[in-house]
């Protein structure tokens, strides 16, 4: 050292030095003893060891894992005592497994290598000895021997027969890959490592020809007799089948598997399943499955209850049935990309029938598939015997055992597991299943008239009037149960005040979590009504409440973007009511909100303007209730307000589900398309001109958009004012009413909006503040989280001045914090999702204006990904797609900035090719052509910064192309109706 | 001077003659250090395709048919020489796999151009993207890693590829030294500045140091 002392180093970086040094040699030097002995530096050295500390520990863990998976670090292996090492042959998070000869018995064997670093300490080496020598106790036909364990040079090992095998993770994505099905995740298309995968390619070629073709089958094998879908079906039952009973065997001897995936079943030339690392897995890794590094891998496939720290046999069941889904459907069941995510989804989402992915599916099938993956475990198989019994009755064509859940049953378990009704007395429960019963007996009765049942029900006049009396308590059953999952939505109206409007105490119950699955399932609740009319005859009373719970099913529906439903819902609903009063304004007014966020303004405002019809003639004006004026207030406001895609951010294209290039594309005639803002106001996407209307002058404000055209809309300015003054009015009555308060935030909000910025800002700052106050009161209510949250988040970036990126910045992340939590409690509403992936894009923009491009391209990269797993979602809705396109070409151009060049090419690719399927219509709409002329326009830019004049060239020829097709189509039909 | 770059004057001179049986010893002899270079600096899109030891295989036969070039270097310190040598190897298996997209892996993969290099950054970056794209940040422990590796890609990429040199592929100063083509002085300075900017960084990240205390 002294030599080096003359170079004149730090002498802080040489103690540094020796510090790295010492721990690289597995010391673990202590601080304090540095301190000690150079007190003249002991600031610095507890100022910066544990930074030195800390990045030396980034580097092990990086080295130790890559992507999730297993590494050894630097040091190659090239022989673990007798066992020499041939060659890789897999990656896990769990180990490294090698194929390898034993010398001394000159055999074949495989050999996996745990990571030599710290997650073994000593309790948990002692565990994996302990589990693997049991676990070569095991055999089963099905189950992979384990020969030996071992320990060399800090490397600890397992020792198993080698199998000829493919796992099923890599035969799942090849047949996903594979056109037979076509890629259906991303995932799918993953490239194999080349070396392992050459190596194991031969083997993947024999094995799918074997389970397609049938090829090199063993005959006593119940696997795949014919290359046939049909076939492949039973395939799936068998190599089920094997492995069920493999696990069945392990449990009978006390062993859990506790980490079945595809991964970890291989299959052979000959159709044999294997089971590998049975037991082990508990050994080396922690209970704690929210610990798990291998999130791909392993978490994907644990069963709900482990979450909650329980686990049995029914949980390896509930792994393989999940691993036979995916096999079935050749769909990942779970595909959140990050751990937070995924554990929700595992918790939380129902899986998709498999029929539904695949009508071809075999009902059978299917079913055992449901029940192996039921979320409760008292639901699965209670053996895995019984499972592997099912697959093999399935597999011979004989009924099975599982019974598909009626219902009655279904309404059962989502009651015990739903946390709003588990708040629900047990009295009121056994009620609600009471409701069940009296409607499905009365269902029963019509479908079979001649049963036992009718007559003794026609019979007694005693038994009718209980069963009536049924009714009534079936009635006010239900009705709770509506009231539960579908309070007031207050921007929506559904007004909790409906009794208490004379000053009395409003309660407002906590908005509870809503899932697609509760709608579904309010929506079949629906039916109780229809067979308690029939049995109880049609007072008014029942046709009142079963209006009004249609009417809440539709507002849960569009909640949960399920706009087809919701609008049928609402239809319903009128019907039921006929014309009369308040309560049907109401529902017109949803309906003209669903019109609107699904581009058909025209039907929007024909509902709105209904609405306020109904509620001028209804009474004179002295005397209409506080309902009725605030439901005019309300309809004021919507005649008024600018719901856009943007603010409201509902998608505007087909609802979900309907065909591409369907109805949705139906009214995006020049007056009313909304082009999804390009937030770089940049040269090559021209919005078309705006109409009249204040947003004209808007200047460098706030959001001003293109609109209907005029005739077809009431002076907005007008309305809100209209509205405003009601409300001022309700609110002189009844101070405190936060529906009222509610309203007139949203009032203000969009009074500010299209007028210039120095105007706007006290309508807003009043929105602001009134919202504020009320989610200050109302914490647990979500919907006035959300609005707050967009008005914080309004600001219309690309036309913002210098001086108020840092203003808008901050609102940005105020809205994102609300955001955020939302989207954790409730997953399911895509306003929620869509609008953080608006704020985190405007933030992005923002970042990027003012220089800060490396944090731009890591929030704008959020927000794709966000955007994309909404499109994922919602398969087919081509507003989504549009937005991932003009995400990425936000992204494609900060990577250009970023002198990343073949990354933004490759973005601008992908958003092409996004764009293709959507430009069969015919004619082209404008926002595709715009988005397409978008991206040729960055590849032009691209091209020539790379110095590709050529393409370049090309690129600027196709734009240019594009550009004059426009304004040759001929415009399509201004007054082409939608209904 | 520390064991690691090595009192091996003899296998030099032995290498300097062109003895290739020294080449191997002392590609052995650095072998995990050279693997970590390429660890780390090798593309994220290669990961999974491209194996280090594939690349440091390659990289010793390159070595071997160019031993003579040895000789004729400034540098006398064979393991700088190999590590050149297993870099360029690396822009081949770059220029291999990428093909087209080599306009950004040229940029990238240039390490040894006496001036700090891009492939710091990106390398950084690259695995903080990777976080949102791959599962791999849901590592357990992950989040004070997480945070460490947050707050260097916060930093400026002279910084970044300091410590890149220091801790990821564990040069010494004197090396370091060389590489960077300044003083030992010079670059003795820069780590412990590099530190303190990582500190600061991560200081204003709320209880990260609560853990290394007690390790110390």
């Amino acid at each position: 050292m002294t030599a080096e002392n003359e170079t004149g180093r730090d002498p802080l970086e040489e103690l540094a030095s020796e510090f790295i040094e010492r721990q690289r040699n597995g010391e673990r030097p202590s601080i304090s003893e540095y301190v000690a002995k150079h007190p003249e530096l002991a600031d610095e050295i507890h100022d910066l060891f544990p930074t030195i500390a800390a990045v030396e520990r980034l580097k092990i863990h990086k080295e130790h894992s890559t992507d999730g998976r297993a590494s050894l670090g630097p040091v190659k292996i090239d022989r673990l005592g007798d066992f020499r090492i041939i060659r890789e042959i897999g990656r896990g998070g769990m180990g490294v497994v090698f194929e390898a000869e034993q010398e001394s018995l000159a055999r074949r064997v495989a050999v996996k290598v745990l990571p030599g670093h710290s997650i073994l300490d000593p309790e948990n080496l002692r565990r994996f000895e302990r589990e693997a020598r049991f676990a070569a106790r095991l055999h089963h036909t099905n189950i992979v021997p384990v020969i030996g364990v071992g320990e060399q040079s800090g490397f600890h090992y397992i020792v198993m027969q080698f199998i000829r095998g493919v796992g099923l993770d890599r035969i799942i994505k090849a047949l996903m890959r594979s056109d037979r099905l076509g890629p259906t995740s991303s995932e799918g298309a993953l490239e194999e490592k080349p070396d392992t995968a050459a190596a194991g390619k031969e083997e993947l070629e024999a094995v799918l020809s074997q389970l397609l073709n049938g090829t090199g089958r063993r005959e006593d094998r119940p696997l795949s007799t014919s290359g046939t879908e049909a076939r492949y079906w039973k395939t799936v039952a068998g190599i089920g089948m094997q492995a069920a009973e493999a696990l069945h065997y392990g449990h009978s001897q006390g062993t859990l598997h506790r980490d079945v995936k595809p991964a970890n079943l291989l299959l052979d030339t000959r159709g044999v399943v294997w089971i590998t690392d049975f037991g082990v897995a508990k050994a080396i890794q922690s209970d704690d499955v929210t610990r798990t590094t291998d999130v791909t891998g392993t978490l994907r496939y644990i069963a709900p209850e482990r979450f909650h720290g329980r686990t049995d046999a029914r949980s390896d069941i509930y792994s393989l049935g999940l691993t036979l889904y995916e096999l079935a459907t050749l769909r990942w069941a779970f595909d959140a990309a990050d751990q937070h995510a995924l554990t929700m989804q595992i918790v939380n989402r129902e899986l998709v029938a498999p029929r539904k992915i695949n009508p071809r599916i075999p009902r059978d099938l299917e079913t055992i598939v449901q029940k192996a993956t039921a979320r409760e475990p008292d639901h699965r198989y209670s053996t895995a015997g019984e499972l592997a019994a099912d697959l093999q009755r399935f597999v011979e064509d004989r009924p099975i055992q599982a019974r598909r859940t009626t219902p009655v049953e279904r309404l059962w378990f989502w009651c015990r597991r739903n946390p709003v009704t588990a708040g629900l007395t047990s009295a009121v429960l056994v009620l609600l299943i009471l409701v069940a019963i009296v409607a499905t007996t009365g269902y029963v009765k019509t479908k079979n008239s001649n049963r036992l049942v009718t007559q003794a029900l026609d019979g007694e006049k005693e038994q009718r009037q209980k069963a009536e009396a049924t009714s009534g308590l079936a009635l006010d059953v239900l009705d709770r149960i509506y009231t539960q999952f579908a309070p007031a939505r207050f921007d929506d109206g559904m007004n909790l005040t409906v009794e208490d409007s004379e000053g009395n105490e409003i309660e407002i119950p906590a908005q509870p979590a809503l899932s697609r699955e509760t709608a579904a399932l309010l929506d079949s609740l629906l039916v109780f009504y229809d067979r308690l009319a029939e049995q109880g005859g049609d007072d008014a009373k029942l046709r009142q409440k079963r209006a009004s719970a249609n009417h809440r099913v539709g507002t849960i529906q569009q909640y949960l973007g399920q706009f087809e439903q919701a609008e049928a819902a609402y239809l319903r609903a009128l019907d039921i009511f006929g014309d009369q009063g308040t309560e049907t304004a109401k529902i017109y007014n949803e309906l003209g909100r669903l019109y609107r966020t699904t581009t058909r303004p025209d039907e929007g405002f024909a509902a709105h303007r209904k609405a306020l019809s109904l509620l001028e003639k209804s009474a004179t004006e002295a005397d209409r209730t506080f309902e009725t004026r605030f439901e005019l207030a309300r309809t004021f406001y919507y005649l008024g307000s600018e719901i856009s895609r943007d603010l409201d951010m509902v998608p505007p294209g087909p609802p979900p589900g309907s065909p591409r290039g369907g109805p949705g594309q139906r009214g995006p005639g020049p007056g009313r398309f909304r082009p999804p803002p390009s937030p770089s106001g940049d040269r090559s996407f021209r919005p078309p001109p705006r109409r009249n209307g204040p947003g004209k002058q808007a200047g460098p404000a706030r959001e001003g958009r293109p609109r209907a055209p005029a005739d077809q809309r009431p002076d907005r300015k007008q309305c809100l004012d209209k509205a405003i003054a009601l409300l001022d009015d309700l609110i002189a009555e009844s101070p405190s009413d936060p529906a009222c308060r509610h309203l007139l935030g949203l009032c203000y909000r969009d009074r500010s909006r299209g007028i210039p910025l120095d105007q706007s800002a006290d309508p807003l700052k009043d929105a602001v503040r009134i919202l504020e106050e009320l989610v200050d009161e109302y914490p647990d209510l979500s919907d006035f989280r959300f609005e707050l949250a967009k008005t914080y988040a309004l600001w219309d970036v690309r036309r913002l001045p210098h001086e108020l990126h840092a203003t808008a910045e901050v609102d940005l992340e105020k809205a994102l914090d609300i955001l955020e939590h939302l989207v954790i409690e409730h997953p399911h509403v895509p306003s929620y999702l869509m609008a953080r992936v608006h704020a985190l894009h405007k933030l992005g923009d923002i970042l990027r204006r003012t220089d800060r491009l490396d944090l731009a391209r890591t929030t704008i990269e959020k927000a794709l990904v966000y955007q994309k797993s909404l499109s994922d979602r919602f398969p087919g809705n081509s507003s989504y797609e549009q937005w991932t396109v003009v995400i990425q070409n936000s992204l494609a151009r900060l990577l250009r900035d970023l002198n990343r060049f073949a990354d933004a090419e490759r973005l601008l690719e992908e958003s092409l090719g996004i764009l293709g399927p959507l430009m069969a219509a015919e004619p082209l709409p404008d926002q595709i052509r715009g988005l397409l002329i978008e991206c040729y326009m960055e590849k032009r830019d691209l091209y020539h910064l790379m110095g590709d004049e050529n393409s370049a060239r090309e690129m600027f020829d196709k734009a240019q192309e594009l550009r004059r097709n426009r304004d040759k189509t001929p415009k399509p039909d201004k007054k082409n109706k939608n209904l | 001077m520390t064991t690691r770059s090595g009192d091996h004057h003899e296998l030099d001179r032995r290498l300097e003659k062109g003895d290739e049986q020294a080449l191997a010893a002392l590609f052995a002899l650095h072998r995990e250090r050279l693997w970590r270079t390429v660890n780390f600096r090798l593309d994220r899109r290669l990961r999974g395709r491209v194996d280090p030891d594939d690349v440091l295989q390659e990289g010793y036969l390159a070595a071997a048919q160019r031993i003579e070039h040895y000789r004729s270097l400034d540098t006398r310190s064979p393991f700088l020489w190999l590590r050149l040598i297993v870099s360029q190897t690396m822009i081949d298996v770059h220029r291999l796999h990428l093909g087209a997209q080599m306009r950004d892996a040229d940029r990238e993969i240039a390490i040894q151009d006496g001036a700090y290099s891009q492939s710091t950054c990106t390398s950084l970056a690259v695995q903080l993207v990777g976080k949102l794209t791959s599962p791999s940040k849901a590592a357990a422990r992950g989040e004070m890693i997480e945070r460490v590796e947050q707050a260097i890609a916060e930093m400026d990429p002279l910084d970044q590829e300091v410590l890149a040199l220091r801790h990821f592929e564990e040069l010494t100063n004197i090396e370091v030294a060389e590489v960077l083509g300044i003083q030992q002085k010079a670059a003795s300075i820069r780590y412990i500045r590099a530190i303190k900017r990582l500190k600061d960084i991560m200081s204003h990240l709320p209880g990260f140091f609560s853990e290394d205390r007690d390790d110390g």
